[in-house]
């Protein structure tokens, strides 16, 4: 018998994995043809990258999707093209991370390359960032060097901090996925294909 | 802010040979226990208190035995304190020297030997700029060489009696200054009038650093029955051991933003308080006296999210009241104009996950503050970029060697550690604790 496609998105942070879920969440909600099976995984930074999502497809992955009739397909791994300031700093052969899921038997592997970082995307949705600090006006010009900077410069206008991780899941789930998924589509095109996503002329399957 | 400062030098106490720190909004001092690093911190106080103290004071501070440095390679080595940093219109560096006291017969001590202030005005014209205003043309102006304004003496004093200082903005630094060994020069020049860089020796003189403990028992750092000093029933001021709960009392009245701001984090950064606010009961009768005693007990209230119902903070874990303490303490010298706040051991009761999280907002409440911390865990180094790192490396002397990776290094131990899976933070840490007086090495990675 034909086993259930399974996908698994590896990200490297709560931010990153809060909007992933969100994501996957709007892909079923807006897809035209059924998305696969999918979960996200957070592997809390990027030390020892390799080894954990080997020990978590092999010791907990693949065997939980097995006892639910599903095969791991595809990976994707996600991750920030820059680092913000108190990030973990060791570079991550993406290579080796792709030999090894072939190795584990999954077919298809793909990256997600967060330009220059998640919070840049979440900053697409200026407005929704706005409104959910209750900003009355999106200040004229919004200061910091990266995302990051910039969305600190928006919650110290709001008279708040913002904590990577810890502070996004309320902003993200106040967001249009729809308007970062637009801009973003062309970097999100191998996600969405092998989670089989079609939107409004999205290559889909 | 109107005191930023960029470096601190500290050298000739305890086992401190000299250590000199550039400071961005976050370093760390990272070393084996033992080794140092809260001498480094200690020393730093020492010396800014040194500015302010009496003469009197001065004369019993050069004789701290627990701060005389007793290790042989450092036998009659001076005190010398020098920081840098932009302050009054000024980018400046101010030192002072002192002989510690001493025992042995034939040799004087306790007594300041050197001072200095060297400074440039920050938006001075450049040479460059002048030229450009000459109608010289960029060749003229010597291609693409850049000028910049250049440092010039204020102050000079070599030895206990003679200073010397410039009387104009055009003069030489050549005007005598009466001073003695207990004496400094910057007292002198705080008490003239008319002088021309006058804002500059105050914003010294009110130089501000704080060191916070976190080693400390937490119990006692929030309820007091009364702050120590002062009739006022609310003050901002920096608070200090045991008025924590007495300044978020006071932040809630007299800056309700900058309250609702230190509570929005907490709440953020420990998703299982829902809630907390500070309490306070006045436990004296209003008497008509002279002088009515303040007796008002300060705590703060906690809901935990799994609890029935409010308890004190001090019922909460060691953690959580030592998160709040320091957030409280970014805040506060933020709001005071400190210059250099000084954690020991920031990661201490702090869960390694959270670390991260607490590194971005001792970042922001700290504002221009700039923080510096000891530690000596890999989980808080990792989240640190390496130039932010001294790391105390083994000396064959026995003191204190703090060094951080050279510039041209970064990129190589990137690839090491990204070699063996690790972040560029543990890596270094891994490489301090292996060094084992490998000079070569060390030499070849570090520079002081």
């Amino acid at each position: 018998m034909r086993q259930k496609r399974h996908v698994v998105i590896f990200v490297e942070g709560d931010t990153d994995k809060v909007f992933f879920d969100r994501l996957v969440q709007y892909y079923r909600q807006n897809s035209e043809t059924p998305v696969a099976s999918c979960e996200v995984r957070n592997l809390h930074g990027v030390s020892r990258y390799n080894g954990k999502l080997s020990g978590k497809l092999k010791g907990q992955i693949i065997p939980a999707a097995a006892r639910k009739g599903m095969e791991v397909q595809a990976v994707c791994c996600s991750y920030d093209t820059d680092v913000f300031e108190y990030a973990e700093r060791p570079v991550v052969d993406w290579k080796r991370v792709a030999a090894e899921v072939k190795r584990l038997g999954i077919k298809e592997f793909c990256e997600v390359k967060v330009e220059q970082m998640m919070e840049d995307w979440l900053l697409d949705d200026i407005k929704g960032v706005c409104s959910y600090l209750k900003l009355k006006k999106k200040p004229g010009s919004v200061q910091g060097q990266n995302g990051y900077e910039r969305l600190q410069h928006l919650y110290k206008a709001a008279n708040n901090v913002y904590v990577k991780g810890l502070g996004a899941s309320a902003l993200i789930g106040a967001l249009d996925m729809g308007v970062i998924r637009d801009k973003r589509k062309e970097t999100l095109k191998e996600l969405e294909a092998v989670l089989g996503v079609k939107i409004e002329g999205s290559p889909g399957r | 802010m109107s005191n930023v400062i960029r470096n601190i030098r500290i050298g000739g106490i305890t086992n401190i040979a000299e250590v000199s720190v550039p400071l961005e909004a976050l370093t760390a001092l990272v070393a084996p226990n033992n080794y140092g690093k809260s001498n480094v911190l200690q020393g730093v106080e020492f010396a800014v208190r040194f500015l302010t103290a009496t003469p009197q004071e001065r004369r019993g501070m050069m004789a701290q035995r627990k701060l005389i440095p007793i290790n042989q390679s450092m036998d009659n080595r001076p005190f010398e304190f020098e920081i840098s940093g932009t302050a009054a219109g000024y980018d400046y560096e101010y030192g002072y020297r002192f002989e510690w006291a001493t025992t042995k017969e034939g040799l004087t001590g306790q007594r300041i030997t050197g001072e200095w202030l060297r400074a440039k005005g920050t938006d001075e014209p450049t040479l460059e700029r002048m030229q450009s205003q000459a109608g010289l043309s960029f060749a003229e102006r010597g291609g693409g060489r850049r000028s910049q304004p250049k440092y010039r003496s204020l102050l000079k004093r070599e030895g206990e009696t003679e200073a010397l200082m410039a009387p104009t903005p055009t003069s030489r630094c050549s005007k005598p200054l009466a001073v003695d060994g207990v004496t400094l020069a910057l007292d002198r020049l705080g008490a003239l009038d008319k002088l021309f860089f006058a804002a500059l020796v105050r914003e010294l003189q009110g130089l501000s650093v704080q060191r916070v403990n976190t080693l400390d028992n937490p119990d006692g750092i929030f309820s007091t029955p009364y702050p120590q000093g002062g009739t006022e029933l609310y003050s901002t001021a920096m608070p200090r051991s045991g008025e924590t709960g007495y300044f978020i009392n006071s932040l809630r009245r007299l800056a309700p933003e900058r309250y609702e701001l230190l509570r929005s984090t907490l709440l953020q950064l420990i998703p299982d308080i829902e809630d907390f606010e500070p309490v306070q009961v006045d436990l004296s009768e209003r008497a008509d006296v002279p002088f009515q005693m303040p007796n008002t007990y300060y705590d703060i209230r906690v809901k935990e999210r799994h609890n029935n119902q409010y308890t004190s903070i001090n019922s909460v874990s060691t953690g959580c009241k030592k998160i709040l303490w320091v957030l409280t303490m970014a805040m506060a010298a933020s709001m005071n104009g400190v210059a250099l706040l000084m954690f020991e051991e920031l990661e201490n009761s702090v869960h390694p996950r959270l670390l991260q999280s607490l590194l971005q907002v001792v970042d922001v409440l700290a504002g221009d503050t700039k923080v510096m911390t000891t530690s000596h865990s890999p989980f808080l180094v990792k989240y640190l970029r390496p130039e932010r790192i001294y790391l105390g490396l083994p000396s064959p002397e026995g003191v204190a060697d703090f060094r951080t990776i050279r510039p041209s290094k970064v990129k190589k131990v990137l690839q090491l550690a990204s070699g063996e899976d690790t972040s560029v933070g543990e890596y270094l840490f891994e490489m301090m604790l292996d060094a084992e007086a490998d000079q070569e090495m060390l030499d070849e990675y570090f520079v002081r």
